[in-house]
């Protein structure tokens, strides 16, 4: 019996989810790099030029600005939606999401002709700002998110109780920022470690980053063993980030629900005017700006393919996008799950570091790995199917998934389970009655982010994709190039649509799947 | 929580059951870097011709053809494709010297000319496509044109001309097709020129073709495919062959292999009979004005002959050889 005690089971799947992702990974290193030497003279050599350590800076750089803007802005974001009565706050949530709904590449492209059309500096409009620009743009929703699910576990009884004694600045400053602090750092590694693996938004504006050196090693020189090392190299600039991680949440008062006084309708403040115009000005200049472009651009000239065309040209793939991505994001989050279970109740600390790890190796480095050691007859199932697909999600999404949850976690007190324990409930009986109903945001936002990023990723999938399965990012990739600008945007507006369609089916059944009458019991 | 664990477990176990790719059996596996909007009705027609159902993964030059040509040397010891169909002779090669595709002679090869053929069948050359100088129309006067590819490092085109990154694609075919021709020496200091006379890096051809017809630059280099989606969407462009007095204009061949070992290779020696067919050429002169390399098909008014162009003289598998050696020195251009 005892070979079923929670902690076993999740020791069991989580050691099988690392051994799916870390095989291949290991598998590819011993290929690629058959001799010492060779690393020596291919790989370690280039990395001290001066255009390498000038393309590490930058992307560093540029990182650190976009995460650290990202998560300023999505916090002040977060508490808008949770902490306040904002009018339209549905409507605001939604709006922010959309850019976060297409892939980076595209909403460069939008970007740039806006800047085109109202003449701004060629210079300008190639350069560093620019990629930070559109950056902070896409992933300010990631952050918002991620922080507003922290700030909804926040006991209402703490701020009350802090409200007595001072004012709601100080509740802020001392209790509040405190308390999200896990979410706050998760946010900005997240963005971080996105940001410094983005490919295609630096190359499209021409700005040299690492990434793009490794990329070049990969398709213009074939030379995997120096890409592999200079992917190994970018993955431990992201592992760096451990450190201040440990030193940023030393201390932290991680409770933050009461033990009798357990409640969550939060101290609701007024909204001043002025927070509805900054929340508009936002939403015109870094959100419909890009998507009003699309919308003229999609508008083509007589003699090009009508809509209903485009619509066709992309209807094979809608099904197996739908499902895959579903697929997908439990996969990620049942992953997730376990990985912070395991991190945070277990204390066994690998566990994070290693989905960090992962996280950190660029995308077409994981979508080789996988092709080499899954293409064996022995491992056809996978490789042949679209469990070959799953697997990359989860290297590439499991973290994000895990931060999400430990999160939710970190602020679950353990006296809640030993109490149960003293009734004389059952591991499973707790699991299923305190800590599964008290992790329901947690799930809910992980299951809605992880799918968001399942339904546009690119980059791995477009190396694995057994031939025969047709998904959306891939079709409307491939059938870009060459394709008249309008039916580009028409493509990207319906890829928007869909995964808009998909948001409201979760927003929908959120009420019905994650059940929390406890919550509004209150 | 239970409900929806139920209800995506469920998804999840349709998802892993259904989507498995290779349940027919009478199949053949198509890697392609063509762009899909050219390529997919072809292979379309095929499997309506012959019944035997076409698997295909695309990828594009966008992309660098990062998806097959990455995913073709991984899987070297396992193939599962049993035929790639490239947009240049380039990545064909690369197969052939990593020893991933086969010999094979097709019976439809008879009717195209050596030059476009690896002598041992490894590759074989169909439809083609010419490098071609793309010009804003309402930006460049028609005198104004180089005739030339040497002038475009005249002072009057300085910061005016877009080209795609050298080191992917036609593009560098393109330069290797320059260095075997011109001469490393003469061909190296025309590359120095052209970043001297600060000449525009486009991510790709596509970007060119944008690039120029929004007006952000005069002219650019690009395929004869791109500059024909822009006259067909009525963009204010017109596409120029050059060195029509000179050295020749580039023409670059799609090329099909056989891959080595693979799972289907009966159906994939098909495949390659019906993209050297007669047939798959007119519906890609058709679809985006390639100009096919079988004598006597009926071609429309937008696409030129071959016999009207006077094509650079080159060995294929020379520039794409050349196209290897001159990376390191592609990099740093485009890094200056």
């Amino acid at each position: 019996m005892t070979l079923f005690k929670p902690k076993h089971i999740s020791l069991s799947i989580g050691i099988l989810v690392t051994l799916l992702i870390l095989l291949p990974l290991f598998y590819l290193l011993i290929y690629a790099i058959p001799d010492g030497k060779q690393v020596t003279s291919d790989g370690f050599s280039n990395i001290f030029s001066a255009g390498i350590l000038k393309s590490i800076f930058n992307s560093v750089t540029i990182s650190a600005f976009v995460s650290t803007f990202s998560v300023i802005i999505g916090s002040c974001f977060a508490f808008l939606f949770s902490k306040t009565r904002l009018p339209f706050k549905n409507l605001f949530k939604f709006l922010i999401l959309l850019p976060l709904l297409l892939p980076p590449y595209i909403f460069a492209v939008a970007w740039t002709d806006t800047w085109f059309y109202f003449g701004l500096d060629r210079d300008l409009i190639y350069s560093p700002f620019s990629v930070i620009f559109i950056m902070i743009s896409v992933y300010t929703p990631l952050a918002a998110f991620i922080i507003e699910g922290s700030l909804n576990n926040i006991s209402s009884s703490i701020e009350e109780a802090g409200v007595t004694m001072t004012s709601y600045t100080n509740v802020m400053l001392k209790v509040i920022i405190p308390l999200i602090r896990p979410a706050l750092l998760s946010s900005f590694i997240v963005i971080f470690v996105l940001t410094i693996s983005e490919f295609s938004v630096p190359f499209y504006l021409s700005v040299n980053v690492f990434p793009t050196e490794i990329f070049l090693q990969f398709t213009a020189f074939y030379n995997y063993s120096s890409a592999i090392v200079q992917a190994l190299i970018l993955t431990l600039i992201c592992l760096l980030l451990i450190f201040p991680e440990r030193i940023f949440l030393a201390g932290t008062p991680f409770i933050s629900i009461g033990g009798r006084s357990l409640r969550f309708k939060s101290i609701s403040h007024k909204t001043d005017f002025k927070y509805i115009i900054l929340c508009l000005a936002y939403i015109l200049l870094f959100v419909l700006t890009p998507f009003i472009s699309l919308i003229i651009q999609s508008i083509g000239k007589s003699g090009e393919p009508s809509i209903l065309y485009t619509i066709k040209q992309l209807s094979p793939s809608l099904w197996d996008s739908l499902l895959i991505s579903f697929a997908g994001s439990f996969v990620v989050t049942l992953s997730g799950f376990i990985f912070a279970v395991l991190s945070v109740r277990y204390r066994i600390k690998i566990a994070g570091y290693f989905l960090l790890f992962v996280f950190a190796v660029p995308a077409i480095v994981i979508g080789i790995a996988l092709v080499k050691f899954y293409n064996t007859s022995l491992f056809n199932f996978i490789y042949g199917s679209s469990l070959i697909i799953l697997i990359a999600f989860i290297a590439r999404y499991a973290f994000i998934s895990q931060k999400i949850f430990t999160n939710g976690l970190l602020q679950i007190p353990e006296s809640f389970q030993e109490a149960a324990k003293l009734t004389g409930a059952s591991h499973f009986y707790t699991f299923r009655k305190i800590t599964m109903p008290l992790l329901g945001e947690s799930f809910y936002i992980s299951f809605f982010i992880i799918m968001i990023f399942c339904v546009s990723e690119l980059t791995s999938v477009i190396m694995i994709y057994p031939p025969g399965i047709s998904l959306l990012p891939v079709r409307i990739f491939t059938l870009m190039a060459n394709a008249p600008q309008s039916t580009i945007s028409r493509m990207c507006l319906i890829a928007l649509g869909f995964s808009l369609g998909l948001i409201v089916i979760m927003i929908s059944g959120r009420k019905i799947l994650f059940s929390q009458k406890w919550r509004s019991n209150q | 929580m239970i409900k929806f664990s139920l209800l995506i477990s469920g998804i999840m176990i349709y998802t892993i059951l259904l989507l498995p790719s290779c349940k027919d059996k009478n199949h053949v596996v198509v890697y392609t870097s063509v762009d899909q909007v050219f390529s997919e009705p072809v292979l379309m027609a095929f499997e309506n011709k012959t019944g035997i159902k076409v698997k295909a993964v695309y990828d594009t030059e966008e992309a660098k053809s990062t998806g097959v040509l990455n995913r073709l040397l991984s899987e070297k010891d396992n193939p599962r494709c049993d035929v790639f169909w490239s947009g240049d002779p380039m990545r064909a090669d690369v197969l052939r010297q990593k020893d991933i595709s086969e010999p094979y002679h097709a019976q439809n090869a008879d009717g195209i000319n050596s030059v476009f053929i690896e002598k041992n069948y490894n590759w074989i050359g169909f439809s083609s496509r010419a490098r071609v100088l793309l010009i804003n129309t309402e930006l460049v006067k028609e005198d104004d044109v180089p005739e030339s590819i040497l002038n475009l490092t005249e002072e009057k085109y300085r910061g005016k001309v877009a080209i795609a990154n050298p080191l992917f694609g036609t593009t560098s075919f393109h330069i290797a097709g320059l260095f075997v021709e011109l001469g490393d020496e003469k061909a190296t200091r025309f590359m120095n020129d052209l970043k001297r006379n600060d000449i525009v890096i486009a991510t790709s051809n596509g970007d060119v073709k944008k690039k120029v017809s929004d007006g952000e630059v005069s002219m650019g280099l690009t395929d004869s495919d791109d500059g024909n989606e822009a006259v067909k969407e009525g963009l204010p462009v017109k596409m120029f062959f050059l060195d029509q007095s000179g050295i020749g204009n580039l023409i670059v061949p799609n090329t099909v292999s056989l891959i080595r070992n693979s799972p289907n290779n009966e159906n994939g020696k098909k495949m390659i009979e019906y993209l050297l067919s007669s047939e798959s050429e007119r519906m890609l002169a058709e679809s985006c004005a390639q100009m096919p390399l079988h004598k006597g098909i009926q071609l429309p008014a937008n696409v030129p002959s071959l016999d009207d162009i006077k094509p650079m003289n080159v060995d294929y598998k020379a520039v794409a050889e050349k196209s290897e050696q001159i990376r390191d020195f592609l990099k740093q251009w485009t890094e200056k």
